[in-house]
């Protein structure tokens, strides 16, 4: 008995009842009686042993009475096992905390009703059995702490949908995770339980100390079709490619429109099957003029978030670049990324020793220009992970005092092997037939217009650009870090030192030089124009940059600011226009995360160690597991053995038959 | 006509110690309430006169008589004066079984011979008595004289029960003696076992004698009915068994029942009149249907 414990042990005292039919039975015992009788040759040995067999029934059905009463106190008193962590539920001093998924897959419609708002019907179920004084917090994603509410029957103000589900922030918002004890406490997790949930759930469940329910309310045969990627054909801008996925239904003729600026401007046709993903080809009608563009494809499925994308043609913001050095030698290079228009480029310059951590965070691009000390930002860049990759475009110092220095900045593992040369006739820049890759197109230079004399040797990587004496004039490499980098063999800036030659800045290539270098840069390692998705937080284009922006979706209402905070996302797909302080504003597409739509689920690996104390329900258990906590787990084994114990009354109990008469 | 008549309940005579004074109150309610008396004889031999009593056939009156003494008067024959009856009374132990306060089975049954003799006498029949158990038995052999009533009345009150029931062996013995053919009125509990019962009735009726049946009961007997432990007791063999009311009351009821049908459908087949008589009905209301039933039978 020292495994069971009573939601109401008070009702105990009702136990006292067992002497009722005690008393009852002893009161209706009469004694055995003397009774002087005319005959009795009609009491065969059969009576004797039915008047034995009477009293021992007698005695059982006093038992059974007995066992009634118990059975019937025990189930008001509510037995639980007292090993039974969740039995937490039923105390009143407890406090139960419920997360609602709030990604953006929680929107499937499973029989008419989104999985987010069923989950919150099973909350409000859960809500219903807990004691009145039990203590109900919900998790609030955009305040990323529980709040106290009085029913989990509604979402939270203000709720968030759509956001990542960040489960480790809500891991920390538990009590017991910051040292507080957990005491009476529970969590409830109400989670179609996706793939991508599945890694941080596993480790959270590994962390808490309190009892966990997670509770499933995905779909058990989830069918949805959807678009899954949009390419935009860069040479030929009348054709759209729309990847369009299936599972677990079929699509039969389906048409996927494109519209762009509201106008439809594309149809084509789609079947797929389950399972499958089809690349189909949109042509539109004209080109695209306008910039916001949208692919919808028209099926009826149960989510339909996914039947929808944005494209925005030639926006998405400027790119940053930080230019580090000495002014002078700084300033052509800044103008001229400027000088390409300000939706392409914003840059800026810093000398070498006051260039933040900021600052280098927050550019796509940084130009290092005639770098002569490394200051702690610039090394932690050139020798740590921490800013991810990032494009760096090297211009040398070439005057003799500094021209050793090269050599410790540059990726190599001889810095001695980084010398700076002087041939005093200057050599130009060939064009394009060494770097057709980058210059395919351009305008064939005069080459006297673009020579050196005065140039870096023992650049490491491969050569992009040749000098006409064949020594390498650009090349490129991505390090041990993942950084990308662009190397010139000459400066790219003014160069201190009087030198015949080597001023590229004066010519005409020097502008479209820099911005297909940058671009090179950039595109090695995958980096541009920053992409958004819904719900995922990315990082603030204006975060460092001392001025920020206004945000407003294309109905044209604002709905953010965007300023100094390191990190911003946008709840819902759609076109957004950015208007940054002072600047021309740009828009952005952004799309939905297709992990999303990805219905693929998986049960959370639950630790040997957690066994009892974390269950893993579907919502059709979710109902009776809670109702079972309220009214203690073991009631309904006592409901059996009250059952039985009725029927054995039944069987025991006799009526008292009057004897039939003598005389017909 | 029984509704007319205010039967005197068994608790009302038992009060009445003398049995002669409890008799006559018994007689007398009864002769006012039959019709025309079942005996009649049918003899030409004319043997004297005798009042004519209340409740008898009209026709019965000597008219002639009448017309010359103004006084109603009946005129009795020799064979109707010859009636030998024969009273058969079970004193055994089992017959002082009382669970009233009124009386007993014996009490009942010896407050009945005494009527049915005061009736048989009264009409100038013989009647004689045969008290029984297994022990010594009394034997006043049929006489109609009101002697003979007083002997049997005396006999009667001072008879104490005792002894186990043996009819079987005591109405045999009587059936050897019986040398003329009469009446035979039984008046017992009849627990003995019914083969043995029925041999001796059979005996009786051999001896050409019409035999009746009176099956003294008590109220408890009739409808047997008990609650909690019971330490039975036999009365005749002092035996004892531990039984409960419940499983008592359905294994006496179920017995009782059996042993009446096979008593019962015996006496059907010998021409037996068979009465069951529960000690707490009324002595009149007994007799009266006892009459009654004996007139439809012969």
């Amino acid at each position: 008995m020292s495994g069971i414990s009573f939601v109401h042990p008070e009702f105990l005292w009702a136990l006292s009842g067992l002497a009722i039919p005690v008393i009852v039975h002893f009161l209706n015992r009469k004694r055995s009686r003397r009774l002087e009788f005319s005959t009795i040759r009609f009491f065969s040995a059969g009576a004797v042993s039915t008047s034995r067999m009477r009293r021992i029934k007698r005695l059982l059905l006093l038992l059974v009475r007995m066992a009634a009463i118990a059975a019937v106190v025990v189930i008001f008193s509510g037995p639980y096992s007292a090993k039974d962590p969740f039995m937490v539920l039923s105390n009143p001093g407890a406090s139960v905390y419920a997360f609602v998924d709030p990604t953006m897959s929680m929107d499937y419609r499973d029989a008419g009703m989104p999985l987010w708002k069923k989950s919150f019907f099973l909350c409000d179920t859960l809500s219903q059995y807990l004691p009145a004084a039990a203590k109900r917090y919900l998790y609030n994603e955009g305040r990323s702490e529980f709040v106290q509410v009085k029913s989990f029957g509604a979402p939270p103000e203000p709720f968030v949908r759509h956001g990542p589900a960040d489960i480790d922030k809500m891991a920390f918002a538990l009590p017991g995770s910051t040292g507080r004890g957990a005491g009476m406490a529970a969590l409830a997790v109400l989670s179609d339980f996706q793939q991508n949930i599945g890694g941080p759930l596993d480790t959270m469940l590994v962390r808490v100390s309190l009892p966990v329910l997670l509770v499933s309310v995905a779909p058990s045969e989830p069918r949805n079709c959807g678009i899954r990627d949009v390419s935009l054909s860069a040479a030929n801008r009348s054709v759209i490619t729309v990847r369009v996925a299936c599972q677990g239904r079929n699509l039969d003729s389906a048409g996927i429109s494109v519209s762009a600026g509201g106008m439809r401007c594309g149809r084509a046709a789609v079947s797929a099957g389950p399972g499958r993903a089809e690349n189909v080809p949109v042509t539109v009608t004209a080109d695209l003029q306008n910039p916001l563009g949208t692919v919808t494809l028209d099926c009826d499925d149960p989510f339909p978030a996914d039947n929808a994308w944005y494209f925005v043609r030639g926006g998405g913001g400027a790119l940053r670049v930080l230019v580090v050095g000495e002014p002078d030698e700084c300033f052509p290079v800044a103008a001229a990324f400027n000088s390409l228009g300000a939706s392409q480029w914003a840059a800026k310059s810093r000398q070498a020793h006051i260039v933040s951590y900021d600052d280098i965070d927050s550019a796509a691009l940084v130009v290092l220009c005639g770098v002569r000390q490394l200051s702690p930002p610039l090394a932690i860049l050139l020798h740590n992970r921490s800013f991810g990759q990032k494009a760096i475009l090297f211009s040398p110092a070439t005057d003799s005092a500094y021209a050793n220095v090269n050599g410790t900045i540059l990726p190599v593992r001889d810095p001695a092997s980084c010398a700076v040369v002087y041939d005093p006739k200057p050599h130009a820049v060939v064009l394009p037939d060494t770097v057709s890759q980058l210059f395919s197109g351009f305008k064939r230079l005069k080459d006297a217009d673009a020579a050196v004399s005065r140039y870096c040797t023992g650049l490491p990587g491969g050569a992009l650009l040749r000098l006409d004496n064949g020594k390498p004039f650009a090349t490129h490499l991505v390090d041990s870090m993942g950084n990308s980098w662009v190397m010139a063999a000459a400066p790219l800036g003014m160069a201190r030192e009087a030198r015949p030659g080597g001023a590229l800045f004066e010519t005409g290539l020097y502008v479209p030089l820099l911005d297909r270098l940058a671009k090179f840069a950039l595109s090695a390692i995958q980096k541009g124009q920053q992409s958004w998705v819904a719900g995922v937080p990315a990082k603030n284009p204006f975060f460092g940059a001392k001025r920020g922006a206004l945000v407003f979706d294309a109905a044209g209402k604002l709905i953010s600011r965007w300023s100094s905070q390191p990190l911003v996302a946008f709840s819902s797909p759609g076109h957004y226009r950015i208007q940054p302080d002072g600047q021309p504003s740009f828009w952005v597409a952004v799309e939905m995360d297709t992990a999303e739509a990805d219905f693929t689920y998986r049960a959370p690996v639950i630790p040997a160690s957690k066994a009892a104390s974390v269950k893993f329900l579907s919502s059709r258990q979710f109902g009776a597991f809670v109702k079972s906590r309220r009214s203690g787990s073991y009631s309904q084994w006592v409901w059996i053995v009250l059952g039985l114990l009725l029927l054995a009354e039944v069987f025991l109990w006799e009526k008292k038959r009057m004897p039939s008469s003598l005389q017909k | 006509m029984s509704n007319q008549i205010s039967f005197l309940k068994p608790e009302h005579l038992a009060p009445i110690r003398n049995l002669t004074l409890r008799t006559k109150a018994i007689v007398e309610g009864t002769i006012a309430g039959l019709h025309k008396s079942p005996y009649h004889g049918f003899s030409a031999q004319f043997l004297e006169y005798r009042p004519y009593l209340p409740g008898e056939a009209a026709r019965r009156i000597d008219w002639r008589k009448y017309a010359k003494t103004g006084r109603s008067v009946v005129r009795l024959y020799e064979d109707e004066t010859n009636l030998f009856a024969w009273l058969l009374l079970d004193k055994s132990a089992s017959m002082t079984f009382n669970s009233t306060a009124a009386m007993s089975k014996f009490e009942y049954a010896r407050t009945l011979a005494a009527s049915l003799s005061w009736i048989l006498v009264r009409q100038r029949d013989a009647v004689g008595l045969y008290a029984f158990d297994s022990g010594e038995h009394v034997m006043l052999p049929p006489r109609s004289t009101n002697t003979q009533l007083k002997a049997i009345l005396t006999r009667l009150e001072t008879m104490a029960p005792g002894g186990t029931t043996a009819i079987a062996r005591s109405l045999s013995r009587l059936a050897e003696t019986i040398r003329k053919r009469g009446l035979c009125i039984v008046i017992s509990d009849l627990l003995d076992e019914p083969t043995a019962i029925i041999t001796a009735l059979r005996h009786l009726r051999f001896k050409r004698q019409d035999v009746m049946v009176l099956w003294v009961l008590d109220p408890l007997e009739r409808a047997f009915s008990a609650a909690g432990g019971l330490d039975v007791r036999d009365l005749e063999t002092g035996a004892g068994v531990a039984v409960d009311g419940l499983t008592a009351s359905e294994y006496f009821s179920r017995g009782m029942l059996g042993h009446q049908k096979a008593i019962e459908d015996a006496c059907r087949s010998l021409r037996i009149g068979f009465e069951p008589v529960v000690t707490s009905e009324p002595f009149q209301k007994a007799l009266l249907r006892v009459l009654a039933k004996r007139r439809r039978l012969f």
